[in-house]
């Protein structure tokens, strides 16, 4: 509708018609009351009513109410009646009524089919019958919560079932309709609309002074009574009258349903969401992938999926829609869609900086299979976002998938469905991440997707890295200040939209806030553009834009000035309230500023309900604060801004309106990290819904206290309060359900506090060591049990939760190094060692590596008490540990500080030539390290990346023979059978184990019986503690052997296990070759289709192996079809067919 | 799937329903069949032969209908809605594959949904047999949802009682326009689109309607508001 027609016809909207378009418009939660009349009236009743009256033998009536008496209904009656619903057509009115995007429903009626009546376009409702549990999420579009306040009929259990008489009603008002009525509020939230309708309050179940109870706390405008007027009791009324008089209720005689089939017919709101519409994405030489509604329910629940209609069509504009347009392009900063709307409108210029950008991920597209994470960084405010929004255009015309997140580092478990989708056609991925997170959560994630051999390519955003002089090419800069082109952009893309802010444009041109404080600049900027960030820029939203009213600002004089000092762009001083009318007070309002900013500092947006459980429950305030107040700050000032964390519109996130706003109030508030982080702490032990691993405030806090910690934005600036935080967790765990990843980082951030403060008194320092200790290992017990006492975690913090563990153990055994406890030290450095050899069988990640390094060497330097034996199979371990290191997995961060531990390590072990005497005594005592140290000295040096020499070789085979000389006594030392394994490894394949990919296999019984007895032999010593490769050396051997259900067993576990964990699952680790080296070829007959583009092979007195139809294009694959000239290659999968000639790097 | 079992399942329920409320409320279709192979004509004969059922034949009752299957299953009304809206988007595409945002959508939907129904070698004869399972999968729940909902002798009296009284009440925009028709030439107004003026009133006169006890009488109030307001804005002559 154009906007002169949308204007038009708000001049005619009743109060509560234009309330209603208004929250809708917004998208604000919308949240319906429906009594027992939804529907029917006096004049229509509902047909169902009257039969049920008379089926039950109760007097004739109009309403539900005489269906109730002392004596209780017949026990078949809510059966009967259930039939009764399902055969009668829904009333038009409430079919009307469901064409709004409600997220939740509270009833009092008891008809089966009401709920129903909700689906249509892939919505189904969520039906709520008791109260506890309390739903996981409070608010759904998609799937809209729905109460029966008094049970349903048709229900078996009797809990369930409606009330039978008077008595039972009230029990159930009691125990169920109060309980579930006291979520309305957190349900609606501040910034929703409560819709009543259907309700007689002289004849509904639903007592007037309980929805009176229910609606009272709502803000001015925050409920809309449909219907005639109630008759109330005179205690009722007079609530009534009061909160119609305050403007809370607002009244509107027609029914809902009248009012929505209206407002859609004559005015623009936003269409309803078509759940069920398949979202098609074209890809390259005309593949296309078509997303089922699981598939992007599962993808979008944490990323955003950019199908066709992204590049479609755009509406034209007139001149002043493309004004306004671009205002609230730049005002509101909404969807990333109405970024990429406003983008292809040419609404913002493009920067220089973006030219490398698209190069460097043109590249990487190319070469996904090896390409590193492209990092984005700069500080906030000068326009990452929309180069990811032009980048997304760009790859999208080349026929790239793209995926787009922003509220946090996606799981990759998460994406893999769609990503196994574009991979099925040949396709990539560009998974664009803007989360301000820290380089290591890109490459964790990249590492992850390419574990199970996706086409993807990972760009981050992050905050200004301090990559002086080393910057590698995967790091884009962002600059804040412009260079004079950018600047010349600038000023003519504010002549070509607003000329009438050309001048203040020039005078910001040279201010490094000058994008970010962009906004600021716009004649409209304030007011009410900041709502609604859900919705796409239509004709309505410029309508709505001309509606906005006068609000007084609160007193905010302080934030005003705390941007101009730091010389943000703010031109206009009317942009922010006047600083003369009271400096920044210590009100409940000011304090859910403060709440926001410190989230918002850390590129956090919180929950709306986190922030006003904070300040309700007195946690971080003195005093009740009004709602209004808030209200006005969220809606009406451009300091904050509100968007949902996914498209059901689950939770409601407040933020500042830009990271640097946020960082500057709070400089200029808080005045030290200190007040930050008790603001944090705060924060934390609101969220009292976090706990179940699906509740948003679980990521919120897991996010926010990532972001707190030495990893986030900060560095080491809450240092100070590490503990503070972490016992925070530890308060926030005793109210709720316990989580995993919240336990993991109560441990980790107590840890980091004792790393960063030497010298604290010892007891606190063993009060927090013995808090790391036990949370974490209450943490894997929990994990460990089944059913309602278990706690659920995925595969990477189980892993993270051994590697906190063993690292905690480590801090352990190094505290007591330092007091030099005798015996402690000893039995503290054995439980620190077979805690990081679990956790390095589990995953062997750099964090657990490092762990396995830095633990040794602490104690070797500090363990003064320590005796000559301990510390040489201290050494010994170090030694082993070292060894094992393959530094061609490291990365360039990992592989300095694995460099730097080396160092510090050849130090802390000193000389280790033993004597013939020491010797003797360390193996009378029965320890293997002499033999260990001794056949390491005949050992060649563990040089990175070079070929083994044939001096190299002689001196593996001294250590061979010495080792097999000894073997009975070094068959039970993990390190020596390590050592001999490689040697052995060394002197037949002349490589070494494991370093390096298609590395040639030895396909000779007796090469895999060495091989297999060595393993063999380290299983003996715990299976737990079988480190990934050797697991991977047994599957290889076993199926070797010929046992083929045996080894695809042990694969399938392996495959299992380094799922999105390890980068190299799916390269081909070993080719069998023949003894001296070279890859064998094989021919087979292609037996069966395991799955799209994927066969199984025999191969005649081999086994069957995998194949690949995109590795072999020019093959002819089908059932029964032979394939010859290809390798046999293994990968953690297991075995698979390999291109002779043209080898591929990645498998699937 | 072949179209004959559709076209069966589609009579039955046309019967069944028409019988009950004793009045050909479902027109008979008189649309072209579509014919053997199963090629691109005898896919563009059934998508129009399907739009033609489902949109124009059984539209006076499937309003009611869609509100009884509402109070059954949301998967139900889900997959009704779906398949309601694929042969919505077919018909669009292939019969008015007109310009604009909306339609662009439809087009890019129905594009897809004819692709896969066609992938794997199937060819349009996929797609043919694909809309023919999804409509018969339509017009078994149709059938499905009255049945039960006419077991039991007082639901299926009261169930009459609403559809009848709904169809009488209903006013089609095409009734109205002849009405207004008549009166634009009794008045002498050549050129006059009857459609445009009757968008703008549509539905003031449809409660207008309802203040009268039939049909007849309805239509008698109906035409002479029509003409005082039509008077009252373009005068006569």
């Amino acid at each position: 509708m154009p906007i002169s027609h949308a204007s038009e016809e708000l001049q005619s909207l009743s109060a509560g018609k234009e309330l209603l378009w208004r929250r809708w418009v917004e998208g604000a939660p919308l949240v319906a009351i429906w009594g027992q009349q939804t529907g029917w009236s006096q004049s229509s009743l509902d047909p169902v009513l009257t039969r049920a009256l008379e089926h039950a033998g109760r007097a004739q009536g109009t309403s539900w109410k005489p269906l109730l008496t002392n004596e209780p209904l017949a026990p078949e009656f809510y059966s009967w009646l259930a039939e009764r619903f399902r055969n009668r057509p829904a009333s038009q009115v409430v079919v009307e009524a469901t064409r709004a995007p409600w997220c939740a429903v509270f009833t009092s009626s008891i008809d089966n089919g009401l709920a129903n009546c909700l689906a249509g376009d892939g919505r189904e409702p969520d039906v709520i019958l008791q109260a506890e549990p309390p739903p996981r999420v409070l608010r759904n579009t998609r799937r809209p919560l729905f109460y029966y306040l008094y049970g349903q009929a048709g229900q078996y259990v009797d809990e369930l079932k409606p009330p039978v008489n008077r008595q039972s009603l009230a029990h159930r008002r009691m125990t169920q309709a109060s309980a579930m009525l006291r979520r309305l509020a957190e349900t609606a939230t501040p910034l929703g609309l409560v819709v009543i309708d259907g309700y007689d309050a002289a004849t509904d179940w639903l007592r007037a002074e309980d929805l009176l109870a229910a609606i009272s706390s709502s803000p001015v405008d925050g409920v809309l009574w449909c219907g005639a007027e109630p008759a109330l009791s005179d205690d009722d009324q007079f609530t009534y009258n009061e909160l119609v008089q305050k403007g809370v209720i607002v009244r509107e005689l027609r029914p809902l349903g009248i009012l929505i089939n209206e407002l859609v017919a004559t005015i623009s709101v936003p269409e309803m969401s078509h759940w069920d519409d398949p979202e098609v994405v074209t890809l390259k030489d005309g593949q296309s992938v078509k997303t089922t509604p699981n598939l992007r329910l599962v993808t979008q629940a944490s990323t955003v999926l950019l199908d066709d209609s992204w590049t479609g069509m755009l509406d034209d504009l007139s001149p002043t829609e493309t004004t306004s347009a671009f205002e609230v392009f730049h005002a509101t900063q909404g969807s990333f869609r109405s970024i990429v709307e406003g983008v292809r409108r040419n609404f913002a210029f493009e920067r220089s900086f973006e030219t490398l950008l698209h190069k460097r991920v043109d590249q990487a597209l190319q070469h996904h299979h090896v390409a590193s994470a492209i990092i984005l960084h700069g500080q906030s405010g000068v326009g990452k976002t929309i180069a990811f929004a032009r980048l997304a255009i760009h790859a999208r015309k080349q026929g790239i998938a793209v995926l787009f997140a922003n509220r946090r580092v996606p799981q990759a478990v998460d994406l893999s469905d769609f990503l196994t989708a574009v991979d099925q056609v040949q396709g990539v991925t560009l998974l664009l991440v803007d989360t301000m997170s820290p380089v290591s959560r890109y490459d964790d994630l990249l590492r992850a997707l390419r574990s199970v051999g996706h086409r993807v390519v990972v760009v981050g955003s992050s905050y200004r890295l301090g990559y002086e002089g080393k910057a590698t090419i995967r790091f884009v800069e962002a600059s804040a200040q412009l260079e004079p082109n950018e600047q010349t952009k600038l000023l003519q893309l504010a002549q070509d939209f607003v000329p009438s802010v050309v001048q203040a444009v020039k005078n910001e041109q040279h201010n490094e806030y000058v994008l970010a404080g962009f906004y600021r600049l716009l004649p409209h900027s304030r007011g009410r553009l900041s709502e609604g960030l859900g919705s796409e820029v239509d004709s309505t939203r410029h309508a709505l834009q001309k509606k906005s009213r006068t609000i007084p600002p609160p007193m905010l004089g302080s934030i005003s000035q705390a941007l101009i000092k730091a010389g943000y762009p703010v031109t206009n001083t009317k942009l922010l309230p006047d600083s003369a009318k009271g400096d920044y007070d210590e009100s409940p309002e000011a304090r859910i500023i403060d709440l926001v900013m410190v989230s918002s500092r850390l590129f956090k947006a919180v929950p709306l309900s986190i922030v006003l459980r904070a300040v309700g429950s007195g946690l971080y305030a003195q005093g009740s604060y009004s709602i209004d107040s808030l209200l006005t700050l969220i809606r009406d000032q451009d300091i904050f801004r509100w968007s949902y964390t996914d498209e059901e519109h689950s939770d409601l996130l407040v933020e500042a309106r830009l990271q640097i706003e946020g960082y500057l109030i709070c400089n200029a508030r808080f005045g030290s990290a200190i007040r930050e982080a008790d603001a944090i702490r705060v924060l934390i032990e609101a969220a009292t819904r976090a706990g179940p691993e699906s509740s948003s405030e679980t990521s919120y806090v897991a996010e926010l206290v990532h972001a707190a910690g030495p990893d986030g934005p900060e560095g080491d600036r809450y240092k100070e309060s590490y503990d503070v935080i972490a016992r925070a967790l530890t308060t926030l765990r005793s109210k709720t359900v316990p989580n995993a990843r919240l336990m993991l980082q109560e441990s980790v951030l107590r840890r980091h506090y004792l790393r960063t403060h030497k010298n604290i008194e010892q007891s606190l320092k063993e009060e927090l060591l013995n808090e790391a200790v036990s949370v974490v290992d209450m943490a894997l017990e929990g994990i460990s049990k089944k059913g309602a006492q278990g706690i659920f975690a995925s595969r990477q913090t189980i892993d993270n939760l051994w590697n906190e563990r063993a690292a905690s153990y480590g801090f352990f055994a190094t505290d007591e190094a330092q007091r030099g406890i005798g015996g402690k030290v000893w039995s503290a450095y054995k439980a620190a060692h077979e805690a990081a050899t679990l956790a390095k069988a589990r995953r062997d990640s750099s964090f657990s590596v490092d762990v396995s390094l830095w633990m040794p060497i602490g104690i070797l330097n500090v363990g003064k008490t320590l005796t000559d034996a301990q510390r040489l199979e201290i050494a010994a371990d170090l030694h082993s540990s070292l060894d094992g290191v393959d530094e061609s997995t490291l990365d360039d961060a990992q592989r300095e500080k694995f460099q730097s531990r080396r160092m510090d390590a050849g130090e802390a072990i000193g000389d280790t030539v033993l004597s013939d005497d020491a010797f003797s005594q360390l193996d009378a005592s029965g320890s293997t390290v002499g033999y260990f140290f001794r056949a390491r000295r005949l050992a060649p040096e563990m040089k990175l990346d070079t070929e083994p020499t044939a001096e190299d070789i002689a001196k593996a085979k001294a250590c061979i023979s010495y080792l097999r000389c000894h073997y009975d006594k070094i068959a039970q030392d993990e390190r020596c059978l390590r050592l001999l394994l490689d040697m052995e490894w060394l002197v037949r394949a002349h490589h070494r184990f494991m370093r390096g990919l298609r590395q040639p296999f030895p396909c000779s019984p007796e090469f895999c019986a060495m091989a297999r007895a060595i393993v063999d032999d380290m299983v003996a010593l715990g299976e737990e503690k079988l480190a990934t490769k050797y697991r991977y050396l047994r599957a290889v051997t076993t199926w070797l052997g010929g046992n083929e259900k045996a080894s695809r067993d042990q694969w399938n576990e392996l495959a299992l296990d380094t799922q999105f964990a390890d980068s190299q699952r799916v390269s081909a680790r070993h080719l069998l070759a023949d003894n001296v080296g070279n890859p064998i070829r094989y021919r087979g007959v292609v037996e069966k289709l395991l799955g799209p583009g994927r066969f199984q092979v025999r191969v005649d007195g081999i086994g069957v192996i995998d194949l690949i139809a995109d590795y072999f294009p020019n093959a002819d694959l089908a059932v029964g079809r032979t394939v010859s000239n290809f390798l046999i290659a293994f990968n953690y999968r297991g075995p698979i067919a390999d291109p002779a000639d043209s080898p591929r790097r990645l498998g699937r | 799937m072949k179209f004959e079992l559709l076209q069966a399942a589609t009579s039955q329920f046309s019967s069944t329903v028409n019988e009950a409320l004793g009045r050909p409320v479902i027109k008979p279709m008189t649309l072209e069949i579509p014919v053997l192979p199963p090629d691109e004509l005898h896919f563009y004969q059934l998508v129009v032969w399907c739009y033609g059922f489902f949109y124009e034949a059984a539209i006076d009752v499937l309003k009611e209908f869609k509100a009884l299957m509402r109070q059954g299953s949301p998967e139900r009304t889900n997959r009704f809605d779906r398949a309601l809206k694929i042969v919505n988007n077919l018909r669009t595409y292939k019969v008015h594959n007109l310009p604009g945002k909306e339609n662009d959508n439809k087009r890019k939907l129905a594009e897809q949904w004819i692709r896969d129904a066609s992938s794997n070698g199937r060819g349009i004869a996929g797609a043919v047999e694909e809309l023919c399972r999804i409509t018969l999968e339509m017009a078994g729940d149709l059938n499905d949802v009255w049945k039960s909902a006419t077991q039991d002798m007082e639901d299926l009296k009261q169930l009459v009682e609403r559809m009848v009284m709904v169809i009488e009440k209903t006013w089609q925009p095409h009734e109205l326009d002849a009405i207004v028709t008549d009166v634009a030439i009794e008045i002498d107004l050549p050129g006059f689109d009857a459609k445009a003026f009757r968008d703008l009133h549509l539905e003031e006169w449809r409660k207008t309607a309802n203040c009268f006890i039939d049909r007849e009488t309805a239509k008698t109030g109906l035409r002479r508001h029509i003409r005082s307001l039509m008077q009252s804005k373009f005068g006569s002559s």
